[in-house]
């Protein structure tokens, strides 16, 4: 295995390190790429993209882990108006980064929180990402979501002290979904089996935690995030053209805080790298299952 | 900051294989020939401060110095594993920073930031190492760690009591806040107390933080008295009394970097 640290982009301020596997014949030519999740750097939380990265290097997979410019140790870029449009020319300078470099075509992307929006918004724009993971970016609401909405959080005194703090002391306002600019109104698309027609790969969905702060109407367009995707939309029922890796650790919290349960996640996603992009959702060999009720 | 003036590097040779660190060339018109590693604080807060560490080396590189700030064994981008860590083979990393900014600057003076497990670890490079300029030690776990082991606990507590079903909200041993902490890291890290350590050759000690506890009090009486030139400072910090004790926020501190870069460029003239 091999590391180089690399800055890149157009601006040249994009910061981010390459893992290569040894030369070999069962090295396989193409790339997963992760960036941000929420504040954390390119090492992401307790360093899952360092350890996910020399996992996959190891089974012959090179991985690029950057960030995304004005993040972590990126520059900003002024060639883009929107965050969104960053985040969109950043990762299609790290595609060309590693088209150049290794003469890598076939890219597989990986999203957690925040890293879902572009990751599914390049995943939707670009022939050559042939598989994605989204990671806690989608909720949906379950019989045990509504059950807790309706029936737990109102028995619950902290929350109420908690409402009236807001709302009547501090004065703040009701939090209203925004309808945009994020990159899944832009592109006119909708979570749930929508998905699946808009982007050109299979991507997986691993999801955790159910909508808690918001109540989602089905079939409404995913809000813009706001660090929190609870406060993300979903279609009523599961999707189900979209493979489902069960969040076997049910037990994990956002962002995976057990030496367990992150090389659990590592394990799964090991296995997207090898992903025929020819086989359908329902041929590869992994686990399928609904969301568990919680 | 301008990271197209950022290099990033791997360097050293260590066992496990190298070590990551991102170099910030000198700016501004001012050009000094000294340089300054940054050590951050233990594992469980690396997330937590990054974005300050930035900051600081943002501030210090456009002060004219030379800035190294780079990742321990076993962390962040480095090589190695972080069950496999131990505070001797991080103090030998504080050393091969040292040389590397020395390398890469073609300077000779090198001063050292840590901050509380990081201030402990640079007191313990200079013991073994030569010819460090300044130390800047902030945060007042860094001197007798046992204390601030415990607050890691404490803090460990709550986040498991804030877990919701289904989250487990049960002690992993050997895992703290999320990263693993082997029993022999532990007792390693807890025994460390610089009120009896061996006390290295520095120049200037700066102390520095939000407070001033008795024991930052108490270390900078015993290295003046050992002939070094000791300042204290009380930063007034928004950042570090909301957010100091929760790892899991980012820590957007301001008037400390600002205060130390003003000593290191100060202690130049």
């Amino acid at each position: 295995m091999k590391e180089t640290a690399v800055t890149f982009g157009a601006h040249g301020g994009l910061v981010g390190v390459i893992t290569e596997p040894t030369a070999g014949k069962d090295n396989v030519r193409r790339a997963v790429i992760v960036s941000n999740i929420g504040m954390h750097h390119r090492v992401g939380p307790y360093r899952i993209w360092v350890e996910l990265a020399r996992t996959l290097a190891a089974s012959g997979i090179t991985v690029l882990r950057f960030d995304l410019s004005g993040m972590g140790d990126s520059a900003q870029r002024s060639d883009a108006a929107t965050p969104a449009d960053r985040a969109d020319r950043d990762l299609d300078d790290a595609m060309a980064l590693l088209t150049e470099r290794l003469g890598i075509t076939e890219f597989i992307l990986i999203g957690l929180c925040s890293g879902v929006d572009s990751t599914h918004s390049t995943a939707v724009r670009s022939a050559q990402v042939i598989g994605a993971a989204f990671i806690d970016g989608y909720s949906y609401p379950t019989t045990g979501y509504y059950v807790r909405h309706y029936l737990v959080r109102p028995l619950q005194l902290g929350r109420w002290i908690s409402y009236v703090k807001r709302r009547v002391l501090e004065k703040e306002p009701e939090a209203v979904a925004s309808e945009g600019p994020a990159v899944f109104v832009r592109q006119g698309l909708l979570v749930g089996g929508a998905v699946r027609e808009h982007v050109t790969c299979a991507p997986w969905l691993i999801v955790g935690h159910d909508c808690s702060s918001s109540t989602p109407a089905p079939g409404r367009a995913p809000s813009t995030r706001r660090g929190s995707c609870s406060r993300h939309s979903a279609a009523a029922s599961p999707p189900s053209t979209l493979q489902e890796l069960p969040r076997r650790c049910y037990e994990a919290d956002h962002v995976f805080t057990s030496v367990a349960r992150r090389a659990d996640l590592i394990r799964r996603l090991g296995a997207l790298g090898r992903l025929d992009p020819g086989d359908s959702a329902r041929s590869v060999s992994c686990d399928i299952a609904r969301p568990m009720s919680r | 900051m301008n990271s197209a003036m950022l290099a990033p590097r791997f360097f050293g040779s260590g066992e496990d294989g190298q070590l990551f660190g991102l170099y910030h060339p000198p700016l501004g018109v001012t050009l000094r020939d000294v340089g300054v590693v940054l050590c951050y604080p233990g594992p469980q807060e690396y997330s937590h401060v990054h974005w300050a560490f930035q900051k600081l080396a943002g501030l210090l590189a456009s002060a004219g110095f030379h800035v190294l700030r780079f990742d321990y064994s076993g962390f962040g981008d480095s090589y190695g594993r972080s069950e496999d860590v131990t505070l001797a083979r991080w103090v030998e990393d504080i050393g091969t920073a040292v040389e590397e900014l020395r390398d890469v600057g073609a300077i000779r003076r090198v001063s050292l930031v840590g901050m509380r497990l990081g201030a402990a670890l640079v007191m313990r490079a200079t013991a073994s190492k030569a010819k460090i300029r300044d130390v800047v030690a902030c945060g007042y776990d860094g001197i007798q760690v046992a204390k601030y082991v415990s607050m890691l606990d404490a803090l460990e507590d709550a986040r498991l009591r804030r877990a919701r079903y289904p989250e487990s909200n049960a002690h992993i041993p050997g895992e703290l806040l999320g990263y693993a902490f082997p029993d022999r890291l532990r007792q390693e890290t807890a025994a460390v107390d610089l009120l009896s350590e061996e006390i290295g050759k520095v120049s200037r000690l700066l102390l520095i933080g939000a407070t001033l506890s008795p024991l930052q009090r108490r270390f900078g009486e015993r290295l003046a008295s050992a002939g070094v030139n000791v300042t204290t400072e009380l930063v007034d910090d928004p950042s570090m009394s909301a957010n100091e004790r929760d790892p899991s926020v980012t820590l957007l501190s301001h008037n400390i970097p600002v205060a130390i870069t003003k000593f290191l460029s100060r202690a130049e003239r």
